[in-house]
């Protein structure tokens, strides 16, 4: 009896995770305390950080079985092993897989944005559109310092500052690398009031940061109605690989704006939006694993996806500069930094500095414009990346 | 790697960016001034308001004759406010003296104070 216990416990020693945790899981673990950290006490994007981070730290726990990335590397996937071998962390993943969550994450952006200050000033989308300029140079960068073209398009499109955006393209054209690009790209959209005040004060005079913009046009109810459906129709017959995204994002705004379907808005917003954002955060934490990780190339994803963004926010207010002068002082250039996305945070940084320089100035409502414009333009962006490499 | 197709597709991705986000500013922008213009002939199509008379003169001013030219779209009833309530705080002045009110001209800030107070305590956060 004795002997039977001994070997029992003997037997649960050796298959514990303390048995077989190596040193590159333990950084793993640290890592991801270290981001729940930064989601808890510093309030940096709680909402994905978090589940993302006790996502990273359960994959990284030896022999639990609860995801196997190796069930989805490779050109095609066995489903049912998946079904019948996997963990639950598997089946989860199969909704980041299959491509549902990002799009049904943007349903709920979407009945909850209000494109009214980009339907005012419809030359906001240009500044949303300048804004894309990160993506293709950090695009450019991943591949000098020796990614694929695929890799590169995945990092690239970090700069469009839009998580699912992000994880859709990830997903399709560089799976190995998704818990990495995912932890970027959380990372620097809950970084953008520190990544972007020193580039917008650098490109910018305290003369051009103090111009009070007029106010916006009121924009009616059939306006707002009709926009979800001509941007949908223009953007997918254009370029078909976005529709996923943009056309969930145009249906939540759609029914948000026609004021009918009260009940599904609430759903889009609440329920639904919830339950996505734990299966996608904890299933793209799960991605992290120390095999995947830990290597150089998250160095380099991390370069440039904060070189994307710093690109893409010299871009937008770039081109907020020349509109400045083409207007003849009329445009604040500092709302063009909002056309990174990252909804609404760019657009509060808008503000911020603004308001730094004139606490009377508000320019939330006019950074809205590119900051929602940002939005469309990346998925835009998503599209042509999807349709040449994917 | 292939740096011929890497810059075409830079080149492609910012000229259909830019493409698919100018037509939705002409639409945007058409579809804007097609609803101004459908706003403007069903303001047209109401009756015409009445152009606001001379405001008359304040009661609580009876050393004063004031003449006011207000605007078209002034209300009798708000030029009246108006010079009642100048009346008023004029006549803590000191009597003796008599105004004339010319003009009543809308300041066109924006926003009243109480807006911009409004909008500065929302914002704050950010």
């Amino acid at each position: 009896m004795l002997e039977v216990f001994v070997n029992s416990v003997k037997d649960i020693a050796l298959a514990s995770g303390f048995a077989n945790v190596g040193w590159q899981q333990l950084v793993m673990i640290v890592i991801a305390c270290f981001l729940a950290y930064l989601a808890i006490a510093r309030g940096y994007e709680p909402l994905l950080l978090l589940p993302i981070a006790f996502g990273m730290m359960l994959t990284n726990i030896p022999n639990n079985g609860l995801f196997h990335m190796e069930f989805y590397i490779g050109s095609s996937i066995d489903y049912g092993t998946v079904l019948h071998d996997g963990g639950l962390l598997d089946i989860l993943y199969l909704g980041v897989k299959l491509g549902l969550y990002p799009p049904l994450i943007f349903l709920g952006i979407g009945s909850m944005t209000d494109f009214g200050p980009l339907i005012a000033n419809p030359k906001s989308f240009l500044l949303g559109a300048a804004a894309q300029l990160g993506i293709f140079i950090a695009f450019i960068g991943a591949l000098l310092i020796g990614f694929t073209p695929e890799e590169a398009s995945a990092i690239g499109i970090i700069g469009g500052a839009d998580g699912p955006t992000a994880i859709l393209v990830t997903k399709i054209l560089a799976p190995h690398l998704l818990g990495s690009i995912a932890v970027a790209a959380y990372s620097y959209m809950a970084l953008v009031p520190v990544i972007q005040p020193p580039i917008m004060k650098a490109m910018t005079t305290k003369k051009e940061r103090a111009v009070k913009m007029d106010a916006l046009r009121p924009v009616s109810r059939t306006e707002k109605i009709v926009f979800p459906i001509v941007v949908t129709l223009v953007v997918c017959f254009m370029v078909p690989d976005a529709t996923p995204l943009i056309g969930m994002l145009m249906l939540g705004n759609l029914m948000k704006e026609s004021g009918v379907v009260d009940r599904l808005v609430k759903t889009a917003q609440n329920e639904l939006m919830n339950i996505i954002t734990i299966c996608l955060g904890v299933t793209v934490g799960a991605t992290a694993r120390y095999d995947y990780f830990l290597t150089p190339k998250t160095l380099g994803i991390l370069v440039m996806g904060l070189a994307a963004f710093c690109l893409g926010t010299f871009g937008g207010v770039l081109l907020g500069k020349l509109m400045y002068i083409l207007s003849g002082g009329k445009i604040n250039p500092l709302i063009g930094s909002a056309g990174v996305s990252a909804v609404p945070m760019a657009a509060r940084v808008s503000q911020r500095v603004g308001s730094e320089e004139d606490p009377t100035n508000f320019l939330l409502m006019h950074a809205m414009g590119p900051n929602v414009a940002g939005v469309i333009g990346s998925a835009v962006a998503a599209g042509v990346l999807l349709s040449i490499y994917g | 790697m292939d740096w011929t197709t890497a810059w075409g597709t830079v080149f492609t991705g910012l000229v259909v960016v830019f493409i698919a986000l100018s037509l939705l500013i002409l639409l945007v922008w058409g579809m804007g001034k097609i609803m101004e213009s459908a706003g403007g002939n069903h303001k047209k199509a109401a009756p015409a308001p009445k152009p606001a008379p001379k405001a008359p003169a304040a009661p609580a001013a009876p050393k004063a004759a004031p003449v006011v030219s207000a605007g078209e779209n002034m209300d009798d009833e708000v030029a009246a406010a108006i010079t009642a309530a100048l009346a008023v705080i004029l006549a803590e002045e000191g009597s003796g003296k008599s105004y004339v009110v010319k003009s009543i001209r809308r300041v066109r800030s924006g926003s009243s104070a109480w807006g911009r107070a409004g909008l500065a305590e929302n914002v704050r956060p950010f």
